[in-house]
């Protein structure tokens, strides 16, 4: 008896040494670099020193995860919240986190939560009540500027009642630009101007085969956006979305007047293969940006596109 | 008497120092009439077989056939030359044939007459060549001699260049063996030519899938096919190792996948996969960490709130009052309580203040401290090492970094980053180096001798001295920054940018940027001629001579434009004296009608120039003739022909293209599609008013063999085996030896190459 139960003893005892094993031993190390947030001060600081950054002409920055530095801000405040409900109930640092919180949010487009972070650090009076008063009224213009939209939900809108949508939702902005003027708002309402520019120039390029001159209307769109904004992080971009649409238009062009027949114009095909190759190339010479990789790629394909258009037809 | 005999001779000595003068003649003849041409049998017959051929009638073309040879025999008998229209009768009928295998053993038997004009033979022969099967078994054989060849060449090489200094024989061939060795381990398990192979079999095995040597192909493919697969599956794992060496688990991912795809429960992939899986997770938990709150993280909030508050207070900008209540916490000693934070403010409130000096130092201090104690020294690090955010740093690393690859390179040639990369074990790599080792060793004179004059690649440093200038152009460092990216601007020739540069500086000395100025305005002009469309060049032209205004530059674009506006022609195609004299039916009456005398080399009667004729556009012709001496600029001439004599001008032009291509293999094609599109609506009488978009225009010019190759045309020898003399600096080795001739890559050869 005692033998049989030494003999089922023993496969439970070496489990439970592998269990003890288990328990005793070292958890891998963890890299101090990711420690948990140590204050409110740590992310207070680190929002500051980027509040006043041009994230129209420079890249916002990155924290040390690699994650946007407005929204890692946020992120851990809202877990500072939600781990400290507690010991934050006293309210002494109501204010100080939603106005961080509006900093944060304001620079990641949540325009009306931002607004409402405001407000509520508004209501807490003190020194921050002023600006919060005004951040939130410049937010909630902002809001109201990025809901002004041509109304797609009963298909594609007229192109006058669009194009005078959109030109609202610029002057809007033009408006608060001159009233924000000195602020670090500048930075925002501008990167708000270069999107609603943007949105005039994919309207006008998604629409562009419904009009006679869509075509012509699309590329004059798309053209504006990168003289109007030369100075931005995205000009690199812009001029690929002006390339991509030279090229669309280069292999439309082939798709309807086939290379062999007659009434293909070699002369208009090789202006749409120069303009796009040309903004291709002037990207990919972009050295340090990671554009230039696109470029390179995209006009290697474009070119490749290009082959298959006989050499007596188009020589590059 | 004296006077009267000097007198006597003027007349002559003035007459022999005269020029000739162009008379004033039509350049061009009047076009010859064509009468009418009463057909003969032999007409008739290709006639007959041309109606055959078009519709379907085998019995036609037979017949036709038929009569044409025994036309052919007729005229022998007559003691006539045969006609010569047999062979073509006959490529004609094989054009019909559908089975692209019986039509390539037609024209096998078409190249076995000796009546071909070299044009047809040449045609047919290019169309028999076009066998899949032929073609496949010639990349084949291709790869056999490039690897044969690669080994010997390698082996030759080495003793060969024994010739002068023989002491590094030994070590020579220790390396060629390895360097071969090397380059079979490196080589893909399907190599381009194989893959052009598959891609012939495969094409051929579509077209005649009934073909007795279908079946035999197909197992060919299948196991061409496989190879192809283990290929792509060495790939994707050897990308995948490489980045998770990089400590990049995503992209090891996304390669240890795709290999798994080709190889389904591949060991190695999988063992990549779960790697590059673990790293993610870990990183990812990493990140997920980073972003929760440590149970202190709200201690003490009446000293968080002050010093927030004087953080985020908008009214005080230069952050002084922050910067007071930092200072406190700091003053306390480095175990209190957010001191890090506090150091952090300091360094803010410094950078508010414009003291860029001072924020970086704080940082950089910051940055050194211990991540597990100091909670400000991960942000202070990720800040001090971005080169986005801190580019004046990262520009002194990259000019380091660049002097330094530049001296290792000149102390260790091609080892100067240890052992290249062999997809080796790391030992072994460096153990293949060994022998190079002895061979870099003996090149360090003169690479030393070299050294002064090569340059340093600075484009890293430069992009980011840019970056620097356009984040901070009024900085502490803009100064230092700004006259070293001059130098390097002024250095590699691009004037304007130096320009550009010198214009921001304050106190950039006038001197100095009317210098850079006179040399950016030189090279602006000579850049807008480098343009090719016409009107983009014009633009850039203008553009130089108003930017530039004042310079030598500036003022010949000026000329330029001006010379360039009045020249304006909607078509540049110019067909030189030399091509025309090298194509006289180009020239004669069944084409130009030039007249004969412009071509007789007699100036007396009026000569073309050198330039020959150019064709402007719409039917405008211009002739350059003699203006009694070549160097002189021509007389030229514009004339409005016929749509008639444009036609046949160009139907000659056309022809005589297509006849060099048929008879001489070393001929290229020149492609331009504007001069095509206007010789195609001359052919159809479709110019009935000039093109004047830029992209319509041609600047072709039709050159003559002799103007362009000389007297003597190099040609490619067709020998497989050249002989090469070769030195070298690198250890004042001298030799010569033969060389197996490579097989060039084949024009489609890049369809088949990965990036």
């Amino acid at each position: 008896m005692s033998g049989q139960a030494t003999q089922r003893g023993r496969p439970l005892a070496a489990v439970a040494l592998l269990l003890l094993a288990a328990a005793c031993a070292k958890p891998p190390e963890l890299d101090p670099r990711y420690r948990p947030t140590q204050s409110v001060l740590e992310v207070v600081a680190v929002l500051r020193r980027h509040v006043a950054d041009d994230t129209y002409r420079f890249p916002p920055a990155r924290d040390f995860t690699g994650r946007n530095v407005y929204r890692a801000s946020l992120l851990r405040l809202e877990n500072l919240e939600a781990a400290h409900a507690d010991a934050l109930r006293a309210g002494a640092l109501d204010d100080v986190i939603a106005f961080s919180k509006g900093r944060a949010l304001e620079r990641i487009r949540a325009f009306d939560l931002a607004a409402a972070s405001y407000r509520r650090a508004a209501e807490r009076g003190g020194p921050l009540e002023l600006e919060a008063l005004r951040s939130a009224s410049v937010c909630e213009t902002l809001d109201e500027a990025a809901r002004i939209l041509p109304d797609a939900t009963s298909g594609p809108p007229a192109r006058p009642e669009a194009l005078a949508i959109f030109d609202q939702r610029s002057a809007l902005l033009a408006a608060l630009l001159a009233e924000a003027e000195g602020s670090h708002y500048t930075a925002v309402i501008r990167e708000e101007a270069e999107r609603a520019t943007l949105a005039r120039a994919r309207y006008l390029a998604d629409t562009r085969r419904l009009y006679p001159d869509g075509d012509v209307r699309a590329l004059a769109a798309m053209q504006k956006l990168v003289v109007d904004h030369r100075e931005s992080k995205n000009t690199n971009g812009h001029l690929l979305s002006l390339a991509d649409l030279y090229a669309e238009l280069a292999v439309e062009y082939v798709q309807r007047h086939p290379p062999e027949s007659l009434a293909f114009d070699p002369p208009h095909f090789e202006e749409l293969v120069e303009s796009a190759a040309r903004m291709y190339e002037a990207v990919s010479n972009q050295d340090g940006r990671a554009e230039k990789l696109e470029a390179a790629r995209r006009l290697e394909a474009f070119l490749a596109f290009t082959l298959k258009v006989d050499r007596d037809r188009f020589s590059p | 008497m004296t006077r009267g005999l000097s007198l006597l001779f003027v007349p002559f000595v003035a007459a022999a120092c005269a020029a000739p003068v162009t008379p004033q003649i039509d350049p061009l003849e009047p076009l010859p009439r064509l009468g009418a041409y009463v057909p003969d049998g032999l007409d008739r017959s290709s006639r007959d077989l041309a109606r055959g051929l078009l519709g379907d009638d085998d019995a036609g073309v037979e017949a036709a056939l038929g009569r044409l040879a025994s036309l052919d025999e007729a005229r022998q008998e007559e003691g006539l030359p045969p006609s010569g229209l047999l062979p073509y009768a006959l490529d004609a009928r094989t054009a019909t044939v559908e089975d692209s295998r019986i039509r390539r053993l037609a024209d096998r038997a078409l190249l076995e007459r000796d009546d071909l004009e070299p044009a047809l033979r040449e045609r047919v022969e290019q169309a028999s060549q076009d066998d899949p099967l032929d073609l496949a078994e010639r990349r084949l054989r291709d790869l056999w001699i490039t690897r044969f060849g690669r080994a010997a060449n390698t082996m030759i090489e080495s003793v060969g260049r024994a010739g002068v200094n023989a002491t590094l024989l030994p070590f020579r061939l220790a390396q060629s063996v390895i360097g071969i060795a090397l380059a079979e381990h490196l080589e893909d398990e399907l190599t381009t030519p194989e893959r052009q192979a598959l891609a012939h079999w495969k094409r051929f095995v579509d077209e005649h899938p009934r073909a007795p040597e279908a079946a035999r192909l197909l197992e060919r493919i299948r196991e061409t096919q496989l190879r192809w697969i283990q290929t792509q599956r060495d790939r994707a794992v050897s990308r995948a190792r490489s980045a998770l060496e990089a400590r990049d688990p995503l992209r090891a991912a996304v390669h240890a996948e795709r290999a798994l795809r080709y190889a389904p429960e591949d060991a190695d992939a999988v063992e990549l996969l779960e790697a590059a899986e673990q790293q993610a997770l870990a990183w990812r938990a990493d990140r997920a960490r980073a972003v929760t709150a440590s149970v202190a993280s709200v201690a003490d909030p009446a000293r968080q709130r002050a010093l927030a508050l004087a953080l985020l207070d908008p009214a005080d900008d230069r952050l002084a009052r922050a910067a007071a209540l930092a200072r406190e916490i700091v003053e306390q000693g480095p175990a209190t309580r957010f001191e890090s934070e506090a150091r952090y403010v300091l360094a803010l409130a410094a950078g508010a203040r414009g003291v860029e000096g001072e924020l970086w130092d704080r940082f950089e201090s910051l940055a050194l401290e211990d991540v597990a104690t100091s909670a400000m020294a991960r942000h202070a690090r990720t800040e001090w090492d971005d080169p986005g955010r801190n580019p004046y740093r990262a520009f002194g690393l990259a000019i380091e970094q660049a002097r330094s690859e530049r001296v290792r390179g000149t102390f260790f040639g091609p080892l100067k980053d240890g052992a290249r990369d062999r997809e080796l074990p790391r030992w072994l790599e460096y153990a293949v180096e060994a022998p190079i080792a002895v061979g870099v060793l003996a090149g360090l004179p003169a690479r030393l001798l070299q050294a002064p004059f090569q340059e340093t690649p600075f484009e890293v440093p430069a992009a980011l001295a840019r970056r620097t200038l356009e984040r901070a152009p009024a900085g502490a460092h803009a100064a230092e920054v700004r006259a070293w990216l001059v130098e390097y601007e002024s250095g590699r020739g691009n004037w304007v940018g130096a320009l550009g540069l010198l214009e921001k500086a304050p106190g950039a000395s006038p001197e100095e940027i009317t210098r850079v100025r006179e040399n950016a305005g030189t090279q602006a002009y000579n850049a807008s001629l480098r343009e090719k469309r016409r009107d983009v060049r014009i633009r850039l032209l203008m553009d130089a001579a108003q930017q530039f205004r004042g310079t030598e530059g500036g003022k010949q674009a000026g000329e330029a434009a001006a010379a360039a506006i009045q020249g304006l022609t909607s078509q540049n195609i110019r067909i030189s004296r030399g091509y025309l004299e090298e194509n006289p039916r180009v020239a004669g009456p069944e084409g130009l009608a030039l007249r004969r005398e412009l071509l007789d080399d007699d100036p007396t009667n009026g000569e073309l120039h050198p330039d020959g004729v150019t064709l402007l556009g719409e039917r405008v012709l211009e002739i350059a003739l003699l203006d009694g001496r070549p160097s002189t600029p021509p007389q030229t001439r514009r004339k409005r022909i016929s749509a008639e004599r444009l036609k046949r001008l160009v139907a000659q032009l056309e022809e005589a293209t297509l006849h060099t291509l048929r008879t001489d293999r070393d001929a290229r094609v020149e492609h331009d599609a504007d001069r095509d599109l206007y010789f195609e609506r001359a052919r159809l009488g479709a110019i009935s008013r000039p093109d004047g978009r830029p992209h319509a225009e041609s600047s072709y010019a039709f050159i003559g063999m002799r103007e362009r190759y000389g007297l003597v045309r190099s040609r490619e020898s067709i020998l497989p085996v050249q002989l090469v003399l070769q030195g070298s600096f690198e250890d004042f080795g001298l030799g010569a030896f033969p060389r197996i001739r490579m097989p060039k890559a084949t024009p489609d050869a890049f369809l088949y190459k990965d990036r």
